[in-house]
């Protein structure tokens, strides 16, 4: 009985001063909409990294040029040029047991041209078994062979976007010649349309053998990276130590410390990714956490304030019979009550913005999903529930405080 | 009159009030003997600064005696905790006051059902009591309006259906007419002269001989002690027409 006269009367005081409670709450408000908006965008970007490196493939292993710390990412992830590996370590790690295909890769970025059509792709080159690696599938034509690889032969699988802003409706891809820098390229295959994977837009590239690539694309004879695919999933560790084994026998290295490669499975890699995006979002919500309190201290501001206004009031209510407790309950109603409003607006306002994250992401072209948890959401009620307590209650209880004959006296 | 046979609502004996001011220390109230018995229409007279506010706060428990002792229904008030003070604040007295202490923008009823939200009365129950004290005082018309809406006899017959609400042991009125014109003061005391005559208690504070006139009892304090207690054979009039001659 008591409460609920109590609650609303705590409501009708909020109301009487819309703006002041409005303003009361903004702390609240903003908190919130940083903690649902940070939530929301490293679960979109947990996702995201996550999609990307599963589109690489299932049981895949990178193998990059360079050594790394334990801790920290291979050199050549700077964009640090090291040549430490070559094909024939490809080949080489393509006979180990549990390995069902190795690709060696090389990269540029390059103008692609066809009659007087021009546009801008990546430039791959990669190995015969490159279709088994990845999830790339063939639409018309053919990839490839071992022979094309070790002729150094000048054939070309395009890409969904790359046939579409060259050729058009007007005509059959397959059969004609592009020209990278000076050489003209025929094109054996046109790619299925895939998106990105592992960040490379794969509908904007051109596939070429690596041999071709190394010599008469980019003048080299190093590998960018290889990747192998393992037969089963519990055979990747064994493999990951094969493949370091075989390196550092081919490449004369004694010790581990010595490596000018780096080995990772792609499932270690989501594992870290997923520890630091862990990791990050405990940082933002801590700081965030900061902003709720400043935010709470805004209430408790508001609310001394409102009781030196209201202390005729409390001495009124302690003449009519009211005790401590209903004293420190109606003034705890109001900053609880502002705290929930707060954090519900908070909660609206930071999924409308994680949403306009997501479209504009989608919109660039990534897949990138909007996540808004219960976990998020009762963590901001919960979080809106204490501030509202633990700032309301010095207040409340400085109004309970009063003595009635004082408060009444009060002008 | 009352039976000097019945219990007393009230006794106080020897009651003492000192209040502390860093080093300083003001004997608000020296001694104050008296019992009142129920039914009574008793005021309390003095100049300014003589005490008997400090007495009206003890009797109506929002104070307590330095020394002495003060029984209520036969219950030592001096023993009582700050919760069973407010219980009997809100259930044994209904307090008037001289600036009528309304809740700002809250209607009539809303103010006069507030101590009943401190009771564990029913929200049907306290609704009806609401209404029958408005009812009470005449201002069920008014029932919707916002205390600022109302005059200043409104406002304090509003305090006396406030005062009312709970069915009180007794009234304790603090200046009534102090801050209404004489017409009004004239209405507000024939209420109360008619809720004595139906048998309510009534103890008010006025520093006016001429208001102290219409209770039944006056006790005289002077300087923080009773210094008269006399007994009204005839009473003025209730309706306070010749306050307004």
């Amino acid at each position: 009985m008591i409460l609920s006269s109590t609650i609303k009367m705590g409501l009708k005081n909020l109301r009487a001063q819309k703006m002041r409670s409005f303003l009361t709450m903004l702390g609240i408000i903003i908190g919130i909409t940083s903690i649902i908006v940070i939530n929301s965008a490293i679960a979109g970007a947990e996702s995201l990294i996550t999609n990307q490196f599963s589109s690489i493939g299932p049981n895949i292993v990178g193998i990059l040029p360079g050594g790394s710390e334990d801790e920290g990412p291979p050199a050549a992830v700077m964009g640090i040029v090291i040549t430490s590996l070559k094909d024939e370590d490809t080949e080489a790690i393509r006979k180990l047991p549990h390995v069902e295909a190795a690709s060696s890769y090389v990269s540029s970025t390059e103008t692609i041209s066809w009659t007087n059509q021009k546009t801008t792709g990546s430039i791959y080159g990669v190995s015969p078994e490159f279709p088994k690696i990845s999830d790339t599938k063939i639409e018309s034509g053919g990839f490839f062979n071992i022979d094309d690889e070790k002729g150094y032969a000048n054939v070309a699988v395009i890409g969904k976007q790359i046939k579409d802003e060259l050729f058009g409706n007007f005509a059959d891809p397959l059969g004609q010649k592009i020209k990278i820098k000076k050489g003209k390229y025929l094109i054996i295959g046109v790619m299925e349309e895939q998106g990105t994977s592992g960040f490379v837009n794969m509908d904007n590239t051109v596939l070429v053998p690596v041999t071709t690539a190394q010599k008469k694309i980019l003048g080299i004879n190093h590998l960018g990276f290889i990747r192998a695919k393992v037969d089963k999933k519990e055979n990747i560790s064994r493999t990951v130590k094969d493949i370091e084994y075989l390196l550092r026998d081919r490449h004369n290295i004694d010790k581990k410390e010595g490596d000018d490669f780096t080995v990772t499975a792609v499932q270690d890699a989501l594992q870290a990714l997923t520890m630091i995006t862990t990791a990050l979002q405990f940082f933002l919500v801590a700081i965030v956490s900061i902003a709720l309190i400043v935010g709470g201290i805004g209430i408790m501001n508001i609310m001394l304030a409102s009781v030196t206004e209201r202390i005729k009031e409390i001495g009124l209510r302690k003449a009519v019979g009211a005790k401590k407790k209903h004293i420190v309950y109606q003034f705890l109603v109001e900053t609880i009550f502002l705290s929930f409003l707060g954090a519900i607006i908070g909660i609206v306002l930071g999924s409308l913005i994680s949403l306009i994250i997501a479209k504009v992401v989608n919109y660039l072209g990534y897949d990138w999903n909007l996540v808004i948890t219960a976990g998020s959401i009762i963590t901001s009620c919960l979080f809106a529930f204490v501030i509202g307590l633990a700032f309301g209650l010095y207040p409340a209880k400085k109004a309970a405080k009063f003595d009635p004959i004082e408060a009444l006296r009060y002008e | 009159m009352s039976n000097k046979k019945e219990k007393p609502l009230i006794k106080v004996e020897n009651l003492q009030r000192c209040f502390r001011t860093g080093e300083v220390e003001t004997l608000a109230l020296k001694k104050a003997d008296f019992s009142i018995f129920p039914g009574e229409f008793v005021a309390i007279m003095g100049p300014s600064g003589s005490g008997k506010s400090t007495l009206m706060h003890i009797i109506g428990f929002l104070d307590k005696a330095t020394k002495g002792k003060y029984v209520f229904k036969g219950k030592n008030v001096n023993k009582l905790s700050e919760d069973e003070l407010a219980d009997l604040r809100n259930q044994a007295v209904g307090f008037i006051f001289q600036s009528f202490n309304l809740l700002p923008r809250t209607t009539v009823f809303e103010n006069v059902r507030l101590p009943l939200m401190y009771s564990k009365k029913t929200n049907s129950k306290q609704k009806k009591l609401a209404e029958e004290a408005i009812k009470s005082v005449s201002l069920l018309h008014r029932r919707d309006y916002m205390s600022n809406q109302l005059s200043g006899g409104e406002k304090q017959r509003v305090a006396i259906a406030r005062a009312l609400v709970n069915e009180p042991d007794i009234i304790l009125a603090d200046e009534p007419t102090g801050n209404l014109d004489s017409k009004s003061g004239g209405q507000i005391m024939k209420i109360l002269q008619d809720l004595n005559e139906k048998g309510k208690t009534i103890i008010m504070v006025t520093h006016e001989q001429y208001t102290a006139e219409h209770a039944r009892r006056i006790i005289n304090i002077r300087d923080g002690s009773v210094f008269k207690d006399t007994r009204i054979k005839q009473r003025r009039i209730k309706d306070g027409q010749d306050l307004i001659k």
